[in-house]
């Protein structure tokens, strides 16, 4: 099962439940949600499967729709992946 | 010193220094004199022995132009980094163009384009862009006891978040200027140059309190972003610290240019400030509504 892991030449500091990203390769900064700040919070040190981050966010946010939390999350880290924040390791 | 040495110093070079900025200025131009004469009289002055950060020249660009539609150069180091303006402008070039010289050449700081001020040790960063009432604002809080650290520009060191002052004139434009000579009987303004591409604008004087130990350093605990409207309630609203983050950026000179240490800078910054907009018409309730902010 691939994995998720934060890039590199990535650095962040939450703040409040908010997230700034600095990427190191494009110079650009970006500011991100709560469901951003934690999933990028959860995978900093170490890669997780997506099934991993999925239980600990779902214990997080409390949600009740499992479903409707699997899509957010997909939704999440595609848009996290296109701006060069995540990786997906085989 | 009188009019008359001053005339002399600056034909020849005056040395003085703004917190750690050193500067020559150069000028026979009576514009140039007299803003001097006016505002920058208790600037410390600096011997021949000490490094100069900038060399500034405002001269007319040829004996032609001193009587022809007459007009002013402003040089940098031999180097003319702009058109010349009319001659009226020479003492609003010397400030835009020391402005330029700052913005371009210290980014051993991360410099964001506000007003800083200061009162009992703590530090407000008030950014924003020209027109959005920054200075205008500044100008009062200058007059209510704030000491003022810089009108144009905050300079946050990148080795430790901490900002230095360069509390030099405050530029007010238009409306502005009644606005300030209606708020406090205190102030002195230098002579007000008219037509320019900004409207007219006159220089207010800073406080010698503003002038005494400048050179020290404070970590700022508020940032608000200041916003003029005409006819509204004068109102504070508490803003996140990423909003605060990606607004400072948007405010500041040289962010990319620093690239990771901007970010680690700035990241410092907030995390140690409380970050507000305001929206405001009345000064004096601006004013208040700061000192109340700095209270808790």
């Amino acid at each position: 099962m691939s994995k998720i892991s934060l890039v590199d030449s990535v650095i962040f500091r939450l703040l409040g439940d908010e997230c700034i990203t600095y990427l190191g390769n494009s110079g650009d900064t970006h500011l991100l949600d709560s469901i951003s700040a934690a999933i990028i919070n959860e995978v900093k040190e170490n890669p997780l499967s997506k099934d991993v981050l999925f239980n600990i966010l779902s214990k997080n946010f409390e949600s009740d729709d499992d479903i409707e939390l699997s899509l957010c999350l997909d939704s999440y880290i595609l848009e996290l992946s296109s701006l060069g924040i995540l990786n997906m390791e085989n | 010193m009188s009019q008359f040495e001053l005339r002399n110093r600056l034909a020849d070079g005056l040395r003085f220094k703004v917190g750690n900025v050193h500067i020559s200025i150069s000028s026979t131009i009576p514009e140039v004199v007299e803003h001097f004469e006016a505002l920058y009289c208790s600037y410390e002055l600096l011997d021949k022995s000490e490094f100069i950060d900038f060399y500034i020249q405002v001269l007319a660009p040829s004996i032609f132009r001193r009587f022809f539609r007459p007009q002013v150069n402003f040089s940098f180091d031999g180097f003319f980094p702009f058109k010349p303006l009319p001659y009226s402008q020479a003492a609003a070039m010397f400030e835009w163009g020391l402005n330029w010289c700052i913005t371009t050449h210290s980014h051993q700081y991360l410099m964001i384009h506000s007003s800083i001020v200061e009162k009992n040790g703590e530090i407000l960063i008030l950014p924003g862009a020209s027109g959005k009432g920054k200075s205008t604002l500044c100008a009062a809080l200058v007059c209510s006891g704030w000491r003022l650290y810089s009108d144009e520009m905050a300079l946050i060191a990148i080795e430790n978040g901490k900002i230095f002052a360069v509390p030099r004139p405050i530029s007010l434009k238009n409306q502005s200027l009644n606005i300030i000579q209606n708020f406090s009987n205190d102030v002195v303004f230098g002579s007000t140059v008219t037509n320019t591409a900004k409207g007219d604008l006159a220089f207010m004087k800073v406080p010698e309190q503003s002038l005494e130990g400048i050179s020290g350093d404070a970590i700022p605990s508020k940032i608000i972003f200041p916003f003029y409207k005409g006819k509204s309630a004068t109102h504070f609203q508490a803003v996140s610290k990423g909003t605060a983050f990606m607004q400072m950026i948007e405010n500041s000179f040289n962010y990319n240019a620093l690239g990771k240490t901007g970010f680690e800078v700035l990241s410092k910054i907030i995390e140690n400030c409380d970050c507000f907009n305001l929206t405001y018409d009345s000064l004096e309730e601006a004013v208040s509504g700061i000192n109340r902010l700095g209270e808790k």
